[in-house]
């Protein structure tokens, strides 16, 4: 038996004891549930983070000679700011520690600042800025009508469906109320576009399986 | 028993009946293909039309960002790309943002690779034969940081990435050297194509556009397809595959028959059963509600005689 016997077999297997679920909770399903989190644990922790992360991009900028990749040109000079990811990573180490654990809420705090500093200036820079001038339509269009009713729609649906969630008046009147329901109608529209987005991602999932399960590993497709 | 009476008995329908429905439905199709067609649409065009006016010779950025969950609706895009990257004379870097996006940026290069070999054209078979790694090719596999990761690497690419997958320094290889001299930059890369499983994907590209200044497009899963729409629309993406029929779109594009064409059949047979699920099961709570009113008021009546 191959290697690749093996893995297509061992694949099959574990597919089939997760499908078994849909008869009912069984011994193989937790089987194979257990497995899969324990094997994709150190996986991440060991190929993943140490071969892709940490010797590259830490362990070898501190000490090239010893963590560096080998090739040809001199071995470049340790860069001694790496000190700090590094004293930072071994911060999160302290939360093994009940004692110590508010040691690791430094590190925590950095990378939640700068990620959230960072992502706010770009989500409106690069996301609310352009729909914004997206949603500032011509509301007539000469020769064509088509073109027209869609910016209608576009203009007056970001409007009603805004105006939904301003809770600040009561939806009362005819006016408002008008608004109110048309911005609600367009949003369950929407919500019926993503549930039917939701059901083709979960199907096509399970194309992959049958894919798999009738071509790699019985071959009869 | 009146069809009432039928319709509403479908409320206690053991579940795993639906089950066993959809597993033949999604089965079928792939042991006795029905061939419907698959006509490309506006936005995967664009995407195609987006690679294909790239000059020969350029480099493109491939970001894998998903894991294997997603893989049945971004990797037949991610082979077809890169079918189609070979045979234009481009040169695909490929990167991920998602941590198993190195180990399927490799799995995508294998069968791309091996689309070209077993081709009836002897020229894509030529071109297989000639690919060389570092040179045609690259991967420069996972790296974790989202935005402050792209970031880092619009100012300079090497420095979140010192070597490739291979653990071969990158600044030393073929592919990132150019014919001027000029140092290797993110302003070589043609175009950055995310394959988008989640977050860490098109959106931050989006979102550090002001930074790299490269054109963009995405092949995303289905339940992505709404929200990246507003991309498209804004023009701030060129051309984007959606899911399973947006990879097949692409694979019709490029003149391949893979995975995601060969899934259109099932996919679509599926969608059938699960309209007329949803159709039956509204007529029977329909039913079911009239037949419990009945019920209810004969109740009632009975006890008043």
């Amino acid at each position: 038996m191959t290697v690749e016997m093996l893995t297509t077999w061992t694949g099959a297997a574990m597919t089939l004891c997760i499908f078994s679920f849909l008869w009912g909770d069984n011994r193989a399903f937790r089987f194979a549930e257990n497995l899969f989190v324990g094997a994709s644990a150190g996986y991440y922790a060991s190929t993943v983070y140490v071969h892709s992360v940490l010797r590259p991009l830490l362990l070898a900028r501190l000490w090239p000679g010893l963590f560096g990749a080998a090739g040809p040109g001199p071995v470049p000079d340790a860069e001694v700011l790496f000190l700090v990811p590094l004293v930072l990573g071994g911060l999160m180490l302290f939360r093994l520690s009940p004692a110590k654990a508010w040691l690791s809420r430094v590190t925590v705090g950095f990378y939640l600042g700068v990620g959230t500093g960072l992502t706010v200036v770009y989500a409106v820079q690069q996301v609310l800025v352009p729909q914004i001038r997206k949603a500032i339509t011509p509301l007539w269009v000469a020769g064509a009508p088509w073109t027209t009713v869609s910016n209608w729609i576009m203009t007056f649906g970001t409007v009603a469906c805004l105006f939904y969630f301003f809770f600040s008046a009561e939806h009362r009147g005819r006016l408002r109320s008008t608004t109110a329901r048309f911005g609600i109608t367009l949003l369950m529209i929407g919500f019926g576009a993503l549930f039917g987005a939701a059901v083709m991602g979960r199907i096509s999932i399970l194309i992959g399986r049958f894919q798999f399960l009738l071509s790699d590993w019985l071959g009869i497709w | 028993m009146t069809l009432a009476e039928r319709l509403a008995g479908l409320r206690h329908l053991d579940r795993r009946w639906i089950f066993l429905l959809l597993a033949l439905t999604v089965a079928l199709p792939m042991i006795r293909p029905i061939g419907l067609r698959v006509v490309p649409g506006e936005a995967a065009t664009r995407f195609y039309t987006a690679i294909d006016t790239l000059p020969a010779g350029s480099r493109f950025m491939i970001s894998f960002d998903y894991e294997p969950g997603s893989a049945p609706e971004l990797q037949p895009t991610g082979v077809a790309v890169l079918v189609h990257g070979f045979r234009r004379g481009l040169k695909p870097v490929l990167v991920g943002n998602w941590a198993l996006g190195g180990e399927l940026a490799d799995q995508a290069l294998r069968l791309a690779r091996g689309v070209l070999r077993r081709s009836a054209d002897p020229h894509d078979r030529e071109i297989e034969a000639g690919l060389v790694d570092g040179k045609d090719f690259v991967n420069l596999g996972f790296k974790p940081g989202g935005v402050i990761h792209l970031k880092n690497m619009a100012k300079d690419i090497f420095q979140p990435y010192p070597v490739d997958r291979a653990g071969r320094r990158a600044p030393g290889l073929e592919i990132f050297r150019n014919a001027d001299g000029r140092g290797f930059s993110m302003a070589d890369i043609g175009l950055i194509v995310s394959l988008t499983g989640g977050n860490h994907g098109i959106d931050d590209y989006v979102y550090t556009a002001g930074e790299h200044h490269r054109p963009l497009a995405a092949a995303c899963t289905s339940i992505a397809i709404p929200r990246l729409q507003t991309y498209l629309q804004t023009g701030q993406m060129l051309g984007m595959a959606g899911g399973m029929p947006g990879a097949a779109e692409y694979e019709r594009l490029v003149g391949i028959r893979g995975s995601a064409t060969a899934g259109i059949d099932s996919q679509s047979m599926a969608h059938l059963l699960i309209l007329s699920f949803i159709l039956l099961g509204n007529l029977s709570w329909q039913a079911g509600r009239r037949l419990d009113a009945a019920s209810s008021e004969s109740g009632a009546e009975g006890e008043r005689a």
